[in-house]
């Protein structure tokens, strides 16, 4: 496979039919989606951390464009997608060790992993997200299908768009671009923010065993700076907090270069690996 | 100016008028929007992707729904500070700290800019409504009203 391609696979994780993007050779790393979205999100960033020596693997999650729900109901829970999320390492790793990067409810997945499995990650990449996601959003149970809110779907394709960093939103592609990767069904990205809103994993970051590197873009208004230092705090010193300039909700969307540069040093840097080839 | 000046009604609907996304999105909608800010309301009636006439009162019949907020927010909106999808969310994000967020009840504090009235018609009416927003909130500032600005640069990026 040549480092830049990116090929499509199915794998069954709990019997059921995931699909993933898969792309380079050397040390894993799996990516994990936004809300409604899939594994279009990463396009960008996998052959450019193919460059530098890692095995991308980038799922959709259950229930999401062409990975199957789990007995054909959405997940509901931020957890539900994290045990979910290990045994697909688990299940296409080979028993190495992975990096994990997720970002906003991919984020919130990073921080229940770094909660419950960081014995199994080389590192762990939340960005945009929370250990504490209540503050976000209210709540959304109530409108999970489509006919208990017609607002549904273009407030989320909104919610995306409009939280992009103010440089990739005055491009009207790549704007129509994230708007595309947003069509999902109702009830799979409502479910998401349903996770989000009663993720909470305070309690379980107290002893997370593998280095953690937040990411925050400057100009997204969904996720406030001071919950992602109180989320850092709680992890403790293993946690790293960077802050990107003119980045909105999608670092690996609006700037996949400057992130596999930043996910790249941080993993040399925090462990014995020297995934770069480059 | 007011908002229930005739000279501000016109370039309000001016504005509208010039959104072609806004009249497709609206193609369907036989109802009447009000408008709200701290002191004042403009009711907008809406008919095959056109506002086809404002009122100072809101007639007997009422409103289809409702968005409405404080000058300030609309200020925001005008100036791109804030995006649409921002003030019209719920959510303790920008208390400022985890202490807030806690004492405002996580993610239940009210969004600066309301909708209220007919939801089903509301969320078909979502993105019309954003664009009819950006529309009131250009033209306020436009108008002096409230500041200057970036309600514009939002607009074309999402057309």
């Amino acid at each position: 496979m040549s480092a830049a391609e990116i090929v499509g696979r199915y794998v069954e994780v709990d019997g059921n039919r995931t699909f993933y993007d898969e792309c380079g050779e050397g040390t894993p790393v799996v990516c994990v989606h936004t809300a409604g979205a899939d594994s279009r999100e990463y396009q960008y960033l996998l052959p450019l951390l193919a460059e530098r020596g890692y095995h991308g693997y980038a799922l959709d999650l259950p229930g999401h464009s062409r990975s199957y729900p789990v007995d054909w109901e959405p997940h509901r829970t931020i957890n539900q997608h994290a045990e979910y999320v290990h045994r697909f390492a688990q299940t296409v790793c080979g028993g190495e060790k992975p990096v994990m990067i997720g970002c906003s409810i991919g984020g919130c997945i990073a921080f229940d992993l770094a909660a419950n499995h960081s014995e199994d990650f080389l590192a762990i990449v939340p960005m945009e997200g929370l250990a504490w996601g209540s503050p976000i959003l209210p709540f959304p149970g109530e409108l999970e299908r489509p006919a208990w809110s017609t607002a549904w779907k273009p407030f989320l394709e909104f919610a995306a768009v409009e939280s992009l960093g103010k440089p990739t939103l005055a491009d009207p592609l790549k704007v129509k671009e994230l708007w595309w990767q947003h069509q999902n069904c109702q009830q799979a990205g409502n479910g998401d923010i349903q996770g989000w809103a009663q993720h909470d994993v305070r309690e379980g970051l107290g002893d997370v065993r593998c280095p953690v590197l937040i990411i925050k873009g400057a100009d997204d208004f969904w996720v406030p700076l001071d919950q992602i230092e109180y989320s850092a705090e709680l992890i403790g010193a293993n946690a790293e907090v960077r802050v990107l300039a003119d980045i909105g909700h999608y670092p690996m969307f609006e700037d996949p270069e400057g992130l596999a540069a930043l996910v790249d040093d941080f993993v040399k840097a925090k462990t014995n690996t020297e995934a770069s080839n480059a | 100016m007011s908002i229930q000046d005739q000279e501000f009604r016109d370039r309000f609907l001016e504005a509208l008028a010039a959104d072609p996304e806004f009249e497709a999105e609206a193609r369907w909608f036989d109802g009447s929007i009000l408008i709200g800010t701290s002191d004042e309301q403009l009711w907008v009636k809406i008919y095959r992707g056109k506002a086809i006439d404002t009122l100072e009162f809101v007639p007997v019949f009422g409103y289809t729904f409702k968005i409405s907020g404080a000058d300030a927010a609309w200020e925001m909106l005008g100036n791109g500070e804030r995006t649409f999808t921002d003030l019209i969310s719920a959510g303790s994000r920008h208390l400022g700290s985890v202490e807030a967020a806690e004492a405002a009840g996580g993610g239940y504090r009210p969004p600066e800019l309301a909708i209220e009235g007919n939801g089903v018609e509301a969320g078909r009416m979502h993105i019309a409504t954003m664009h009819l927003a950006w529309a009131f909130a250009s033209t306020l500032a436009g108008a002096g009203a409230l500041g200057s600005g970036g309600a514009t640069a939002t607009s074309g990026a999402a057309a």
